[in-house]
C-alpha cells in the first residue's frame, strides 16, 4: 500500500480553499513558473529574469529544493528509489517553507519582483502521482502565500519527451513505481500523472496557461506579456489606491 | 479514513502520551510485558526529539533559517521516513505497536511553540491512527520541579524555570484540547486519561480493562 493512502480527505483543513492571487498583501509581486519536466521552464525563468531586470525591477530568484536546511536531503531522497513519497513530500514543504520566509516574503516586503522557478505544485504533483492523498497535500501546503500569477507551461508529456534526445532523469521519471521498466516509458505515464494533478490545480489556484509548444521564442514572449499585464494591473490598482487616499 | 485499526490484522497501535516524567515509558514497560504473557508479540517504538532539526540548528546558518515551521517539517519528515518500519510494519504482521509519544506529542510541542493548530493537526494525518491513547495527566508545576531536579546545574535555572513553565502551561492547554475535541488532532481517537493522584495498581488496572476488550477484538477480526 502506498504511504499516502493511509491519510484520508477532510474537507475542513485549511489550504484546501483556491488561493486567491496578489493576497500576500505586500508590495512586491510574486510569480510562478510551473510546468512538467522538459517544458522549457528553465530558459523561461532566465528570460522574465533579465526582461524585468532590463525594465528597472528589482528582481530576486528562487528554486525548487535550493533550501539550506533540506535542499541536500531532498536530493539525496531522489536518488533513494525507496524513499517514502509522504516523507518526501514533507521535505520540499520544509524546502518552500524556508525560501518563503528566507527569500520570497522579505523581497515581497521590500517591493521586489521574486520569480519563483516552482512552487508548491510541482511537489503536490509528484507526490500524488505517487500515492498520497490531495487533500492532506493540499493542507501541508497551506501556509504558501497565493502568488500574484502562476505560469504554467502547458506541454504534454509526449511533446517534453521529444525535446530532449537524452534519457529523463529517474525520480522525474516516476521509475520507483514501477510503471515501466524503460525510463522513457516510465516518464510518459508517469508524466501523464504528473499532467493530470496540474490539469486540475489549474483552476483553483488560476493558473496562466502557456501553451508551451510553440517555437521558444513565442512562448517567451508569451510569458513576458503575461508577466506584464501582471505588473500593469498591479501598477494601476496602486495608482487607484494613492489617488484615492490624496481625495480621502 | 483507512485506519490502522484492528480491522487490517490483529495488529494494535496503543500510543502513551503526556509531559516528560509523567510515567508513560514506565506504564509501557509494564503493558509489553503483560501482553508478552499473554502471548503477543510487542514493537516498541519512542518517538525521540527529531536529529534532523537537531543537526539543522547547529549547521552554519541554520539557526536563522530553523523557523518553527521548518522545524516542524523537517521533523514531520523524519518521523514519516521511521513510520512504516516502526509502526506500519509491525502493525501489519500482527504486533501490537507501543509508541512512547506519539502525534499528540508532536501536535501539542509545534502547537506549543506558535504554530496554527489547525495546520499542525492536518500535517500529522499521515501518521497511523492509534487504537487507544493512554495520556499520562500530569501538572506542569510537577513537570518542571522533576525538569529542574534533572539539570546538571543551578546556573541561570530561574530564567529557564520560567520560560519552561510558561511552555509546559501551552502544552498541557493543547493536550486538554485534543482530548476533548476530534478536530484539535490528526485523526478521532479513542483515549484513556490516567489520573496523577491513582496507584501503581489503578493506573495499571485501567490500562489492562481498556486493552483487553481491543485484544478480543483484534483476534477475532484478524481471524487468530
Amino acid at each position: 500500500m502506498m504511504a499516502g493512502a493511509m491519510i484520508g480527505t477532510d474537507p475542513r483543513v485549511p489550504g484546501a480553499q483556491p488561493a486567491r492571487p496578489g493576497a500576500h498583501g505586500e508590495p512586491g509581486v510574486l510569480f510562478v513558473l510551473e510546468g512538467i519536466d522538459r517544458s522549457g521552464r528553465s530558459t523561461h525563468v532566465r528570460r522574465l529574469e533579465e526582461h524585468l531586470r532590463y525594465a528597472g525591477r528589482g528582481v530576486t530568484r528562487t528554486s525548487l529544493a535550493s533550501a539550506l536546511l533540506s535542499g541536500d536531503r531532498i536530493r539525496a531522497a531522489k536518488r533513494d528509489r525507496r524513499a517514502d513519497p509522504v516523507e518526501t513530500a514533507l521535505l520540499y514543504a520544509a524546502d518552500l517553507a524556508e525560501r518563503i520566509e528566507q527569500v520570497v516574503l522579505p523581497s515581497l516586503r521590500a517591493g521586489l519582483v521574486v520569480i519563483a522557478d516552482r512552487y508548491c505544485w510541482t511537489p503536490m504533483a509528484r507526490a500524488e502521482a505517487r500515492g498520497v492523498d490531495a487533500g492532506w497535500l493540499d493542507a501541508l501546503f497551506g501556509f504558501a502565500p497565493a502568488p500574484d500569477a502562476v505560469l504554467f507551461l502547458d506541454v504534454d508529456p509526449e511533446a517534453s519527451l521529444a525535446r530532449r534526445p537524452d534519457d529523463p532523469d529517474p525520480y522525474e521519471a516516476g521509475l520507483d513505481l514501477g510503471l515501466s521498466a524503460d525510463v522513457r516509458e516510465s516518464y510518459r505515464l508517469f508524466g501523464e500523472r504528473l499532467y493530470a494533478c496540474f490539469d486540475r490545480y489549474a483552476g483553483p489556484a488560476a493558473f496562466t496557461r502557456i501553451a508551451a509548444v510553440a517555437p521558444v521564442e513565442d512562448v517567451g514572449q508569451r510569458v513576458l506579456r503575461a508577466a506584464d499585464a501582471v505588473l500593469a494591473s498591479r501598477s494601476a490598482a496602486r495608482v487607484g489606491r494613492l489617488a484615492a487616499g490624496r481625495s480621502g | 479514513m483507512a485506519a490502522t485499526r484492528s480491522a487490517r490484522s490483529d495488529g494494535l497501535l496503543i500510543a502513551a502520551e503526556g509531559l516528560d516524567g509523567s510515567g508513560k515509558s514506565a506504564g509501557l514497560d509494564a503493558l509489553g510485558r503483560w501482553l508478552e504473557r499473554r502471548g503477543r508479540r510487542v514493537h516498541l517504538v519512542r518517538w525521540e526529539p527529531s536529529r534532523s532539526v537537531a543537526r539543522a540548528a547547529v549547521a552554519p546558518g541554520g539557526r536563522q533559517a530553523l523557523t518553527p515551521r521548518v522545524a516542524a517539517l523537517l521533523a514531520a519528515s523524519e518521523a514519516a521516513g521511521w513510520m512504516g518500519d516502526e509502526v506500519r510494519r509491525p502493525i501489519a504482521r500482527g504486533d501490537v505497536v507501543l509508541a512512547d509519544r506519539y502525534a499528540w506529542t508532536a501536535v501539542a510541542r509545534e502547537v506549543a511553540r506558535g504554530l496554527e493548530p489547525g495546520w499542525v493537526a492536518a500535517l500529522y494525518r499521515f501518521a497511523p491512527c492509534p487504537d487507544l491513547v493512554i495520556f499520562h495527566r500530569q501538572e506542569p508545576a510537577a513537570a518542571l520541579a522533576r525538569a529542574l531536579a534533572t539539570r546538571p546545574s543551578p546556573a541561570g535555572a530561574e530564567a529557564v524555570s520560567a520560560a519552561y513553565a510558561a511552555f509546559l502551561e501551552r502544552l498541557m492547554a493543547v493536550y486538554d484540547r485534543l482530548l476533548v475535541d476530534d478536530d484539535a488532532g490528526p485523526w478521532p481517537v479513542r483515549s484513556l486519561v490516567l489520573d496523577p493522584r491513582a496507584t501503581a495498581t489503578e493506573r495499571v488496572d485501567a490500562i489492562r480493562g481498556r486493552i483487553s476488550p481491543l485484544l478480543d477484538a483484534a483476534r477475532s477480526a484478524g481471524g487468530g
